[in-house]
């Protein structure tokens, strides 16, 4: 029931983090939503954040990207403690595509913006980058649609779009924040496949999941929250998290819970 | 239209009016994008402060009035990004403060409230030469920035914490957004006055979003859109002896609506020519379709054909299927 190809936990700080956050607390509105957690993603794995609805997993990579401040505690992201310091063409970012105002945007204009951390102000879109957009289009599946807005694509259409936008930075450590939610059975597979591809060729990830479906053969390892605490960090556990469930209950005793996270279509075809 | 232009006051007001209708919809475009369409009206009514500013003092009104509102929009944007303008009390408090505050002015000058009239509405005819020089700097300053460095505004617009991702400086973005919109608000004043600028910066974005795709084409259909209704106001407001403003704004409604039913015809192509979904990854089971009544190819079908192989494909809410025998297949 549990992945195999896990790192174990190391103490102390490992030479090859990508991202290491130590003693970890943010506060949202003067409540704490992270309180102490420490993590790290190793370059190579492919770790997933997982939780219930509410634990803080979105609130962990926001800190993790700066996006948050960090109330206590420490955020390194590629050996940087501040955000001037941080070089953030490593990074491709795909957030919650509900965070989004893209309205008349059209597929290229979003994958385009993906290469402004390598553009100068004021300056066009060199050859390369125009290079880069069309190779990572390809990539997800979706070339030959530049043209096309954002509005008149399938949330999952939308997602291969988003994921274009990081690659096209060229980045080292790719960070997903459910992108596999409001995404049909198909474009969920779909999604899968292009990560499979990216970290056959060695991209580290870090991804929110509420539930691993067709991600799972690809994680490395889990960090599991509750309530804003890290309760698991290691082996992906292999059932669902579905809202208000004690992930350490879940976690001790699978057997009394319902997988969730596999369309069971999806496995007869298998 | 010809003889307008052997007038002086006339060229310098068609010559203002072109400028100012091209900028505020080019900074009006990031309004929209960031949901922000009633901005350039806040703005407005803190310029009204600087225009009595100015008539208190007997200074020039577009500089003065330029220069406070660029500070309330410092003000505007700090407040918001502290997260200390939320339910919009304290926005409410710094727009009509502005406004009462440049009415009183305006009354101390003992010229009262109608003194501010040729500003809240609009003055083509009443421009100098010195304004014209001011509204041909500020035009500049306002479109390098929303023309060059559209790309990073965009993502700053589009998706805030993606563009913190990338690395760029989006408190320093949002900041130029804002106080370009305060100039470009403040440069209209003439042509269509305080009162009615936000109108100049949001319908023909509106407009123009509705008639072509992607953001950079929108960005340069509004400016196409500003500077044709502006023009055109300006020109009738001459021949009707009415207000620019009033007339330009009308124009630029008028622009939007004609705009729906050509918007709509184009969308539905659109939509028509992206139907069909991507091929799918994997190979799909024989799947057969639930019962069909309806007769592909007749008159009263809407249906795209596709042609696949050897038959052809019909493009049904988004998917494709096709006669196979007794039944119909989804493809």
């Amino acid at each position: 029931m549990v992945a195999d190809r896990q790192h174990p936990p190391t103490p102390g700080v490992p030479a090859d983090a990508l991202v290491e956050v130590d003693d970890l607390t943010v506060l949202l509105g003067g409540r704490p939503v992270l309180r102490g957690v420490r993590a790290q993603v190793r370059a190579g794995e492919v770790v997933a954040v997982m939780g219930a609805n509410g634990s803080g997993k979105t609130t962990l990579v926001r800190a993790m990207l700066r996006l948050l401040p960090a109330a206590t505690g420490s955020v390194r992201l590629f050996g940087s403690t501040s955000a001037r310091g941080t070089d953030w063409a490593r990074i491709g970012y795909v957030p919650q595509r509900s965070t989004l105002n893209l309205r008349n945007a059209t597929v290229g204009e979003v994958v385009m913006s993906g290469r402004l951390a390598h553009r100068r102000a004021l300056l066009p879109a060199s050859r390369r980058d125009r290079q880069r957009v069309r190779e990572s289009l390809e990539r997800v599946g979706m070339a030959g649609r530049r043209a096309e807005q954002m509005v008149h694509l399938s949330g999952g259409q939308q997602q291969r779009v988003l994921i274009a936008r990081a690659l096209a930075g060229d980045p080292e450590l790719l960070v997903m924040d459910e992108p596999l939610a409001g995404v049909d059975a198909e474009s969920q597979q779909a999604v899968a496949d292009v990560l499979a591809g990216l970290v056959a060729d060695g991209l580290t990830a870090l991804v929110v999941l509420h539930e691993t479906g067709p991600l799972l053969p690809l994680l490395t390892r889990a960090v599991v929250l509750q309530d804003g605490r890290l309760v698991h960090d290691g082996a992906v556990p292999e059932v669902g998290l579905p809202g208000g469930h004690e992930h350490h209950e879940l976690l001790g005793s699978p057997g009394h819970h319902q997988r969730v996270f596999r369309d069971p279509a999806a496995e007869e075809e298998d | 239209m010809l003889e307008l232009l052997g007038y002086d006051f006339m060229r310098r007001a068609l010559l203002v009016a072109l400028l100012t209708g091209v900028m505020a919809p080019a900074i009006g475009t990031y309004v929209v994008q960031r949901r922000l369409s009633l901005l350039g009206d806040g703005l407005g009514h803190i310029a009204i402060a600087g225009v009595g500013l100015a008539l208190v003092t007997g200074s020039q009104p577009l500089p003065v009035a330029v220069v406070v509102a660029v500070l309330g929009a410092v003000l505007v944007e700090v407040l918001r990004q502290h997260g200390r303008a939320s339910g919009d009390v304290g926005l409410a408090i710094l727009f009509y403060g502005g406004l009462a505050a440049g009415v009183l002015m305006a009354g101390i000058t003992g010229a009262g409230a109608g003194a501010l009239s040729q500003y809240l509405f609009g003055s083509l005819t009443s421009l100098t030469t010195t304004d014209v020089v001011v509204v041909c700097v500020l035009t500049v300053v306002v479109l390098v920035p929303a023309v060059g460095l559209s790309p990073q505004l965009f993502a700053v617009c589009a998706d805030e914490d993606h563009a913190r991702v990338l690395g760029l400086p989006v408190r320093l973005l949002n900041l130029l957004v804002v106080v370009l919109a305060a100039v470009a608000v403040t440069v209209s004043m003439r042509t269509v006055g305080l009162l009615l600028v936000s109108a100049l910066m949001v319908v023909p974005v509106a407009a123009a979003q509705g008639l072509v795709r992607g953001f950079t084409a929108g960005l340069l259909a509004a400016m196409g859109i500003g500077g044709l209704v502006a023009v055109s106001g300006a020109v009738g407001s001459f021949y009707a002896d009415v207000a620019p403003g009033a007339l330009i704004v009308l124009l630029a409604i008028a622009v939007f609506i004609a705009s729906w039913p050509l918007s709509a015809v184009l969308q539905r192509r659109r939509q028509r020519g992206h139907a069909v979904a991507d091929p799918p990854l994997l190979p799909l089971p024989h799947a057969a379709a639930e019962q069909h009544l309806h007769r592909h190819g007749g008159p009263d079908c809407d249906h795209e054909p596709v042609r696949h192989g050897d038959h052809t494909d019909w493009v049904h809410d988004g998917h494709r299927h096709a006669r196979h025998g007794d039944h119909w297949d989804e493809h």
